[in-house]
């Protein structure tokens, strides 16, 4: 099973649009100006993701948001079924892919979430996940990530970050009330400024690109 | 329950997403394709609000409120109750 992530940094630059296929291009231009940037920035990420996991990519893909906004692979081929996530914070974008096969479907399942290092603090944590504990916006901040990278992963009707438990160094449980427990795995890393998590049902370690802004196209047209 | 309920929702959001006074935002606005919103920073917001105002808002309302509208409804809920017990 593999998983891979990708991560951009783009700075103040305007990531191409003319990069997305027609339909994604139509959906970015329904989106406020910011929103826009970011989702363009996030759709790259993903495209050079899926490239990374599946190989060249057919013209028909197109990468649009399901009725709960998380994103949806379409046109990658026949009966295949490829699990992305994306998320972006001010500057960077990232995206994770899994693909799942007859023996798992579920390993498609798969969670990121990119954080500038100090987004967040420790009363927002405390807040939204009940953690009194944690003294640092970097480690708050790391806490966070999991969190939401766990959260994307459990797509479809997940449970609230109050639900969720660091149970390990790697494992994040989470235990909504009247439904079964579920576990994952997450793999957070360092970036300049910024943090990366990767949320996964599956063992596998993630394979993580930092890919420059100036070199994507070149990656998701290979 | 204060008259100007939407202009301090509006007030805790432009200061957690770091906007301008002018920043024109509508009660029909959606929260997450507000300028410069993010899942930390709405939660900031909603975590500001709740010390300002009093009140303590329901994890699962939270998740489902999708406009600034929805989240204004939400307070003004919370504060009725308040207010009733």
């Amino acid at each position: 099973m593999t998983v891979v992530t990708v991560t951009v940094f783009w700075g103040p630059a305007d990531p191409p649009a003319a990069l997305l296929a027609a339909p994604e291009r139509h959906a970015a231009r329904e989106l406020p100006g910011y929103r826009r940037r970011h989702w363009t920035a996030g759709r790259l990420a993903a495209r050079a993701a899926l490239r990374l996991l599946t190989g060249p990519l057919p013209d028909s893909l197109a990468i649009l948001p399901a009725e709960t906004g998380a994103p949806v692979v379409h046109g990658l081929g026949e009966g295949r079924r490829v699990g992305l996530s994306i998320s972006h914070c001010d500057g960077w974008s990232a995206a994770a892919c899994a693909e799942a096969d007859s023996h798992w479907p579920d390993a498609a399942a798969v969670g990121v979430d990119i954080e500038l290092a100090q987004a967040c603090d420790p009363a927002t944590l405390a807040r939204a996940a009940g953690w009194p504990r944690v003294r640092s916006s970097a480690e708050a901040t790391r806490c966070w990530s999991r969190l939401e990278a766990a959260y994307k992963a459990c797509a479809g009707d997940p449970p609230l970050l109050r639900d969720y438990r660091l149970t390990g160094a790697r494992q994040v449980s989470a235990t909504p009330r009247e439904r079964p427990e579920r576990r994952l795995r997450t793999w957070t890393e360092t970036l300049p400024g910024a943090v990366v998590t990767t949320a996964s049902v599956t063992d596998a370690v993630p394979r993580l690109h930092s890919i420059d802004a100036s070199a994507l196209a070149q990656v998701i047209a290979s | 329950m204060p008259e100007n309920l939407f202009e301090i929702v509006c007030n805790g959001l432009r200061t957690e997403l770091g906007l301008g006074a002018e920043e024109i935002i509508d009660a029909t606005d959606q929260l997450d394709l507000l300028t410069n919103a993010d899942s930390v920073r709405l939660m900031r917001a909603v975590s500001r609000l709740e010390r300002v105002l009093g009140v303590e808002l329901d994890d699962w309302d939270i998740r489902n409120a999708q406009t600034v509208g929805d989240l204004v409804a939400l307070i003004e809920a919370a504060l009725a109750v308040s207010k009733a017990s």
